[in-house]
């Protein structure tokens, strides 16, 4: 992990792809009690409650559907 | 209105793609706000494109305190469908209340009015600020907040309208 800032002085973390899945993994396990695996599975299978707010913001943390991403793949 | 910063998260091995958010030891947070105890939440997902970088995705919340289920307000985005089935405005409000007078189409609905996701049109993070200065008390930084605000949304309106 690197810290950095921008030139308006935004902070910036640059993890590594390691650092990074390990950081979803928290962030969605401490919003939903999921891993990112499952979470994505469920969500895809329309089996989360979308008027959940952690279930929206995980969604969008993980770019899913957006780009043609699916979860940190 | 805070003294918290949002962080950059470039995402490894996608060049212009970034999540922002407040940062603190390792977990987004809902960052402390001047003049109330109330917290605002923020989470954008950005691409940069050409000389610009575009909004993916966006969670705002207003929330009582600390912890995320105390939510009072909601405003959320997404560019693109986040599953093929998802059958709500992409741009949207929720507001953690109850109807007051709830009738016989109330009774229908199959979910809190919580949960109901209010179409709104995509809401700039400048107005979400205005708001909660102008209508909750949180205290500016600064007295030309209002000028601060508009300049940067009229570079919003800008890119919006840009082809």
């Amino acid at each position: 992990m690197t810290e950095d800032h921008t030139e308006a002085g935004t902070p910036v973390i640059e993890l590594d792809e390691r650092e990074y899945r390990a950081f979803l993994e928290h962030e969605v396990q401490r919003g939903s009690g999921l891993s990112v695996e499952e979470f994505v599975r469920r969500y895809e299978a329309g089996e989360l409650d979308e008027g959940d707010p952690d279930v929206s913001d995980l969604a969008g943390l993980l770019w899913l559907g957006q780009n043609g991403h699916r979860a940190a793949a | 209105m805070t003294d918290a910063r949002l962080t950059l998260l470039p995402i490894p091995e996608q060049d212009t793609h970034y999540n922002l958010a407040c940062v603190e030891d390792g977990e987004r947070v809902a960052f402390a706000l001047h003049g109330v105890t109330e917290r605002l939440f923020i989470r954008q997902a950005i691409e940069v494109v050409g000389d610009h970088c575009q909004t993916v995705s966006y969670a705002y919340r207003y929330q009582s305190g600390e912890g995320r289920k105390s939510w009072l307000l909601r405003w959320e985005y997404f560019r693109e469908r986040p599953r093929p089935d998802y059958e709500y405005p992409l741009a949207h409000v929720h507001a953690n209340a109850e109807f007051v007078d709830p009738g016989p189409a109330t009774a229908r609905l199959d979910k809190p009015p919580s949960h109901l996701h209010i179409p709104t049109a995509r809401v700039p993070l400048e107005l979400v600020l205005w708001h909660v200065i102008a209508e909750w008390g949180v205290t500016p930084k600064t007295d030309d907040w209002r000028d601060l605000l508009s300049e940067s949304l009229e570079g919003f309106e800008r890119r919006r309208r840009a082809p």
